[in-house]
């Protein structure tokens, strides 16, 4: 994964251990070593934050959740469903951007579902993570009607 | 980011403990409604300029009396936004529906 650019971000500032070429004045980049924190961890964080908030009914596109489906049927593997799915990060030293795929709950405001989905999502990843979360890009992809599917002729 | 600084549940609390007050309310389209991690909370919505407390009055009591209720119970909870009072619905007692 390309790491987010910030703009804080100082190449020629580095002062002792020559491979560190950026530096940054966040606790995760400190004097004595960097704590780096994997994609899959935000994304994770991120996901779960997500199914949090009532009104979300899935998370990921058509395919991944038809896939998803299939996984969860396999014998082997795990048998929760991906926390993940539906989530892309970007994340770099100091920062993480965040793009969403939903499915939301028929009846529901997506206006106001995405605004309580931003607002967990940056609290959650901020607070566990530390890094300082730019974007939260929220596509909603499907409406859910309910266990029948079909529209009803009136 | 926007209701931050509005403590949802505490502003369904207060107006749920007015005399006035049957119940909280989403609507007739279920759509005033705040989505907290984990619930939902019927009645309160809080957008950019303002709070909008909807409920079920209870039987006999004024509009006027409601709201009224309402905007002292919540009052400095709104972080700066205008308050929207909403009666949805009045509680008719079973004996006289």
């Amino acid at each position: 994964m390309t790491n987010v650019e910030t703009q804080e971000m100082r190449p020629g500032a580095t002062s002792g251990g020559g491979q560190v070429e950026r530096r940054g004045g966040g606790e995760l980049v400190s004097e004595d070593g960097r704590t780096t924190i994997a994609d899959s961890v935000v994304a994770k964080i991120a996901g779960v934050a997500t199914r949090e908030i009532p009104g979300v009914h899935d998370m990921g596109t058509g395919t991944s959740r038809m896939f998803g489906a299939l996984k969860e049927k396999l014998p082997v593997g795990s048998d929760q469903p991906s926390a993940s799915r539906g989530v892309n990060v970007e994340v770099g030293e100091r920062q993480a951007a965040i793009d969403l795929d939903v499915v939301t709950d028929y009846g529901v405001s997506i206006v106001d579902v995405s605004q309580a989905i931003r607002r967990n999502v940056v609290q959650r990843v901020e607070g566990m993570t530390g890094l300082e979360v730019t974007e939260v890009n929220i596509s909603v992809d499907d409406v859910w009607l309910g266990e029948e599917e079909e529209p009803r002729v009136q | 980011m926007t209701d931050a600084d509005v403590d949802v549940d505490a502003v369904a609390r207060r107006v749920e403990a007015c005399p006035g007050v049957a119940s909280l309310s989403a609507g007739a389209a279920g759509l005033a409604v705040s989505y907290l991690p984990g619930k939902r909370v019927p009645g309160v919505r809080v957008t950019d300029e303002l709070v909008e407390v909807h409920v079920i009055a209870r039987w006999g009591v004024t509009v006027q009396a409601v709201d009224r209720e309402v905007r002292t119970a919540v009052q400095g909870m709104t972080a700066g936004r205008h308050l929207d009072v909403v009666i949805e619905d009045v509680d008719v007692p079973a004996a006289l529906a």
